[in-house]
């Protein structure tokens, strides 16, 4: 069901809460927005993908606050205190999302107009919906709050965002990209972006804008469409495998070139119930398989090496450290007149990073929350206590009982269950350090499902697309990932590892049944407990 | 402390009921599973197990977040194993074929026999895949 049509008196009540406060913080955000005087169109100079131009409406769309503030956020949050030279924003990410639709439409009309048995399929993509999703593609982060995924890991778990990924076109998309979806939906948005469809005379589609970014086709024959940034390489995929490898400093080999000249559409057809259902779909020659294989492969490659890296995982708990203490406190924080206290998601969206780190600056004196603070700013960072993984245990059986519970944030006495852990770990070792010091972090699984929704073209008349799965067993590197790569950890002050371990012993033993392998201290470079 | 129920319990119990017999395999074809699951959660006596399971019925197959947690929180746990050597189907592991359900009470008396239908239709439904 669509989340327009829900009916049900409470929840409608509830999503109207939702788009009220994106509605107010759209009109925050614009509030001193002036049109800018200049026209033309713009070049801009990009480290990754080089020289690029942007249409004279695009750059009034770039220009915008609501745009700009993603100057502010960094792409891979807290990466940068791990590879120094991830300092790349969202904005630049933006910008590299918006060319790579250009080259994905460059390359699929060479195909048409330059391969003999394409001809006909000219004019599939046409200058409107190429203009509609270079639109979406400037806007489809805009929905983003401070550190991107890593508060979006903290608001994703709120009842309203959990509402809303219950009702199409929300159920595969992502916090940020239901609130950049709820910002275009706002009246004060779709007035402005009547304006610049007027000044500029475009034929846009408003709903492909906000479906793309949210990966929602209702017509199964417009999926191309939002499959090229929403879809299984997708510009968005393309512009951060290449721009996240690129900043962190690891060689990651993509053939583009390949890839480009082997971009089709085609229907593929899927028997659904008894019917038969026909998509159209972006998909790639046999020749482009080598190029989709590195695609995955470089996913692969950045999750355990950037993504899921300890120390990125610890400073994401030191963030979510410092919202927990705010909202622990009770306090609030003033914003331009704004009272905010993270108790709703959306209040995240009035934050970007430099702000973050100065929120301490917005309340009373508060040592606890300047310390959290300083330690996060000046690399002072939580360590880890101990690995939790298939490997570092003796019987995997016993992980279930554990892992299962990132599912559904369970409350007991009023804390999330990973922080209910932490704290029964926190108490064992004597309360060492604040509470919001010690942390269990147990990370989702990244997904590499695309793979499972990925065409080969055919190979000719009477031929159909061939599911890419054939060509590559994406279960088998996914399997791998899961037993070999995956790691929960228990970080801590470095200061109080010794009894943190210990702690994570016992209590992992009483809850769980689990016992560690000495394994999961050498990963650490923790001296093994006399227990053990 | 007592075992709390969530939305992919249903999907370890339905794998659990599965593998009554030694070593139960299926096909490692994940468009299929979620399919299966999706036709499950359409029937009218089962729906109530799938509350909790929301599919996007916009995508290729009828895509459900639960379903993907499920499988992958099974394999890290060793409960399901994708298995050598061609690793295309997976396998009901001794332990979890093991697993004492009625001692958890995170299901009902009812709700155990719905699980038990719903196993034998997810069989009927996935080892289709073989043929295809």
């Amino acid at each position: 069901m669509h989340f327009k049509e829900v009916t049900d008196p409470k929840i409608k009540a509830e999503i109207q809460k939702v788009k009220n406060e994106i509605e107010k913080f759209v009109v925050w955000i614009f509030q001193h927005h002036e049109e800018s005087s200049r026209s033309g169109s713009k070049v801009i100079h990009d480290g990754v993908w080089g020289t690029h131009r942007y249409e004279e409406f695009e750059i009034a769309l770039i220009n915008t606050p609501l745009i700009q503030r993603l100057r502010q956020i960094h792409q891979t949050a807290f990466t940068f205190l791990t590879y120094p030279s991830t300092q790349h924003t969202r904005f630049e990410h933006t910008l590299g999302v918006t060319a790579q639709i250009g080259n994905l439409y460059k390359a699929l009309n060479d195909r048409f107009e330059h391969t003999p048995h394409c001809r006909g399929k000219k004019n599939l993509l046409g200058e409107e919906t190429y203009r509609t999703l270079r639109i979406a593609a400037i806007l489809h982060d805009c929905g983003h709050g401070p550190l991107s995924h890593t508060s979006e890991e903290i608001y994703g778990k709120y009842e309203e965002i959990k509402l809303l990924k219950r009702y199409d076109p929300f159920i595969a998309a992502g916090p940020g990209e239901i609130f950049s979806y709820l910002i275009i939906d706002s009246d004060y948005f779709k007035n402005f972006l009547g304006k610049i469809k007027d000044k500029y005379e475009l034929n846009i589609d408003e709903e492909l804008i906000k479906n793309a970014i949210v990966g929602h086709a209702p017509n199964p024959l417009d999926t191309y469409k939002v499959d090229m940034l929403h879809g299984p390489f997708d510009a968005d995929k393309l512009d951060y495998i290449f721009r996240d490898g690129h900043f962190s400093g690891l060689p990651l080999q993509i053939d583009l070139d390949r890839f480009w000249y082997s971009l089709d559409i085609n229907t593929v057809k899927v028997p659904i119930k008894s019917n038969i259902v026909k998509f159209k779909k972006l998909t790639i020659d046999w020749g482009g398989i080598s190029s989709l294989e590195q695609i995955l492969f470089s996913k692969m490659t950045l999750y355990p090496a950037v993504y899921h890296h300890h120390k990125v995982r610890a400073c994401d708990c030191m963030f979510k450290g410092i919202i927990e203490h705010v909202r622990e406190k009770g306090k609030k924080l003033m914003k331009d007149g704004l009272e905010i206290d993270f108790g709703r998601a959306s209040q995240f969206l009035y934050f970007t990073d430099p702000e973050v780190f100065g929120m301490h600056g917005l309340m009373k004196k508060d040592e606890s929350l300047h310390r959290l603070m300083h330690n996060l700013q000046f690399r002072r960072l939580l360590k880890r206590a101990i690995v939790i993984s298939c490997d570092s245990v003796k019987e995997k059986e016993k992980l279930d009982a554990y892992t299962k519970n990132t599912e559904k944030p369970i409350f007991k006495d009023g804390l999330e269950y990973y922080r209910w852990l932490a704290k029964r770990i926190w108490e064992k070792a004597g309360k060492p350090g604040l509470f919001q010091e010690i942390w269990v972090d147990c990370p989702q699984d990244p997904n590499f499902g695309e793979a499972n929704d990925t065409w080969i073209s055919p190979l000719g008349e009477g031929h159909e697309p061939v599911p890419f799965t054939e060509f590559f067993e994406i279960e088998k590197y996914a399997n791998q990932y899961k037993l070999k790569k995956w790691r929960s950890h228990v970080f801590c002050r470095p200061e109080h590892i010794d009894k943190v371990s210990k702690a994570c012993v016992s209590v992992f033993k009483e809850e769980f049944g689990i016992e560690f392998k000495p394994l999961a201290f050498h990963l650490c470079h923790v001296d093994l407990p006399s227990e053990l | 402390m007592k075992e709390e129920r969530v939305p992919s319990d249903v999907i370890k119990a339905i794998f659990h009921f599965l593998g009554e017999e030694a070593h139960f395999r299926f096909p490692a074809n994940i468009p299929k599973i979620h399919s299966a699951f999706y036709e499950l959660s359409q029937e009218r006596d089962l729906s109530a197990l799938f509350e909790d399971f929301v599919f996007d019925t916009s995508k290729i197959f009828p895509y459900c977040e639960t379903v993907s947690y499920a499988l992958n929180r099974l394999q890290k746990s060793n409960l399901l194993a994708c298995i050598n050597p061609s690793l295309n189907e997976f396998e009901i592991s001794k332990a979890l074929s093991g697993w004492n359900i009625e001692k958890t009470e995170l299901f009902n008396e009812n709700e155990i026999s719905l699980l038990k239908k719903a196993a034998n239709k997810f069989e009927d439904l996935v080892k289709q895949a073989y043929a295809l």
